[in-house]
């Protein structure tokens, strides 16, 4: 049971709990509705109309007839309560009376299984009876109410009930039958932040409970270029490869209060010395109290002293001025684009992106990713349709192959509505050195072409029709 | 006549083939049409689109309608096929929750947990999914 628990009675509209006592009015009119607060229902349901005592609804059992005895009764049991000494109240009347003897049995269900009959009631009219029963016990219990009865077509029908003591079930642990709830369990909240150490992934940080990675934990996606544009290239895509995984980490209010971000440079196959870095469309620098990490020893970027790039109005934050900052040559002038070449090992950049106060959103992870082309500030390549910072050179756009129109929110795409960096979902392996991407990965063509209709997993490894591992790295 | 067929006059084995023939012919067509688009030669020669989303992911804007009196919170939870966590929040089933995400675009269904609570549901064509965990009344008892 999580800490916030004690919120739940109290908001409650159809179970309130006020003065030490837990009410059911039935006027959720939903029996699903009620199971999920922890009520149970066999043989019973909750309707309206005629069938209510007071207001719209109450509880209806099915016909008390063919059960003489009482093992087979149709049956209403509360949630787990932490009884108090006090007076049971409700009100019970029937549909009609008629058949043979019709009766209502209460009794008290203790942990261990036990049950005490504290009320057995033979109904010698079907009109509204008024119930108070003193009870005594405490500690968890839960009360249930026994329609039985021989012959005729009566129902039973609870309304208004009044059990004294504390809401004590838990609605998040409802193993098995829906409403069977657990009883509520001791809470650990070492920081006090209204989560349960259980589910807090920061038990002893107030400012942070839970992470949401992308994409996944543990995952990474890719994001992959060609840094030709204006111009378009071979579509390797590898002249700079970056794999990522980001992680929102959220406080108790579900507020993002940090985003971290581990950055991987795979590959760099050109010539350029690009620079890379993110933009936060969604907030602004003001926004960033501070980033750590950066690998940032040229003069590509102009930073702010919170770390974002000066002269922005949205939040952007460099990453590496030069992927040569961040890359391990082993040999060659492509980088873990030529096989014989050899591998070389990059550096990890492992980001911090510590926000001034919490926000609801950063927008979507991979946010606005963008290679700075060859060391010149205003040459930004984004992926498709993702708007450049204030910072780009807008003489560029609409020159050479780019098709760029930011009055239709066309960015970075040719005349053919081709982009010049994709991003894949997935650690994308990615084509060796000049081999255009649809001769590597063979579904690509469809996929593209469909509008995304056919092969959307066209970067898995899921058949040998997908790929020709000859052409991928 | 002129070319109208005659099929009386034909062996009969002759018909089942032709037939036999034209149906694998026609159902063949019909998988390359589901399979394959036209055939390119490299990749400045692909016809996209102008609306076509680059993106290998797919947004999903999931609407959690609350359920009324059930204000206790846990961390609603929600994972694809294999199993990945795509978003978590901690929320009370009375809450209205409204959550953005991505997911490979490929999965086809997503399962939802809240404590003990869990339902899978299928991704349809629509990008917004609407989810409770309330399931209708019935008239049994």
């Amino acid at each position: 049971m999580r800490k916030s628990f004690l919120t739940y009675v109290f908001a409650a509209v159809s179970l309130s709990v006020s003065a030490q006592v837990v009410t059911q009015d039935f006027e959720s009119g939903s029996r699903h509705a009620e199971e999920l607060n922890c009520w149970q229902f066999y043989g019973t349901q909750i309707n309206g109309g005629g069938n209510s005592i007071n207001d719209q609804w109450a509880c209806r059992s099915q016909q008390m007839n063919d059960m003489p005895s009482v093992a087979t009764p149709h049956q209403l049991i509360s949630p787990w309560v932490d009884m108090t000494s006090g007076n049971l109240t409700f009100l019970s009347r029937l549909t009609a009376l008629n058949g043979g003897g019709k009766y209502m049995d209460v009794y008290l269900l203790d942990e261990n299984g036990g049950s005490t009959l504290i009320l057995q009631h033979t109904y010698t009219t079907a009109s509204t009876q008024s119930f108070s029963i003193p009870v005594s016990v405490t500690g968890l219990h839960q009360v249930r109410w026994d329609f039985y009865g021989s012959g005729g077509n009566t129902r039973g029908i609870v309304d208004d009930i009044s059990i004294p003591g504390t809401y004590a079930s838990d609605p998040t642990n409802n193993p098995g039958q829906i409403g069977n709830c657990a009883a509520v369990q001791p809470v650990v909240d070492s920081d006090n932040d209204g989560v349960e150490d259980d589910i807090d992934e920061y038990p002893n940080d107030a400012s942070k409970a839970y992470n949401n990675y992308y994409p996944g934990e543990g995952n990474f996606g890719t994001l992959a270029y060609e840094d030709l544009w204006p111009s378009q290239g071979d579509y390797d895509f590898n002249d700079l490869v970056v794999d990522y995984s980001f992680n929102e980490i959220s406080n108790a209010n579900n507020q993002i209060v940090e985003i971290e971000a581990v950055l991987y440079v795979r590959a760099v196959g050109g010539s350029y010395d690009n620079g890379f870095a993110i933009a936060f469309d969604e907030l602004t620098s003001s926004n960033i109290q501070a980033v750590n990490g950066q690998v940032l020893s040229g003069n590509l970027f102009a930073t702010n002293s919170n770390g974002t790039e000066g002269g922005q109005n949205i939040a952007v934050v460099p990453v590496f001025n030069s992927a040569e900052n961040v890359i391990n040559r082993v040999g060659g002038s492509m980088y873990n684009t030529i096989p014989l070449n050899g591998t070389g090992v990059s550096d990890t950049v492992y980001l911090t992106i510590e926000l001034t106060s919490p926000v609801n959103t950063v927008g979507l992870a991979p946010y606005n990713p963008f290679l700075v082309k060859n060391q010149v500030r205003g040459n930004e390549i984004h992926l498709p349709d993702m708007a450049p910072t204030d910072l780009v050179d807008n003489s560029v756009f609409g020159t050479q192959d780019d098709a760029t129109n930011p009055s239709s929110s066309k960015y970075y795409k040719t005349a053919n509505n081709l982009p010049w960096a994709i991003d894949v979902p997935a650690s994308f392996e990615y084509p060796i050195e000049g081999a255009d991407i649809i001769d590597a990965y063979l579904k690509f063509a469809d996929w593209a072409q469909s509008s995304g209709a056919l092969y959307n997993d066209w970067y898995n490894n899921n058949s040998p029709t997908y790929r020709d591992n000859s052409k991928i790295y | 006549m002129g070319n109208k067929l005659n099929f009386k006059k034909w062996p009969k084995a002759v018909v089942v083939i032709a037939i036999i023939g034209a149906v694998s012919t026609s159902c063949k067509k019909e998988e390359d049409d589901n399979s394959s688009t036209a055939t390119v030669e490299s990749f400045t020669g692909l016809k996209v689109t102008s609306t076509f989303d680059w993106s290998s992911a797919r947004t999903i804007q999931l609407n959690v309608s609350g359920v009324e009196g059930v204000s206790a919170k846990d961390m609603l939870v929600i994972t694809t096929a294999d199993g990945t966590v795509v978003k978590k929040a901690y929320v009370a089933l009375a809450d209205n929750a409204f959550l953005d995400f991505k997911v490979p675009g490929y999965e086809e269904e997503l399962t939802i947990s809240w404590g003990t609570l869990e339902k899978t549901i299928a991704l349809g064509t629509s990008n917004i999914v609407e989810f409770t965990f309330l399931e209708p009344d019935t008239n049994e008892e």
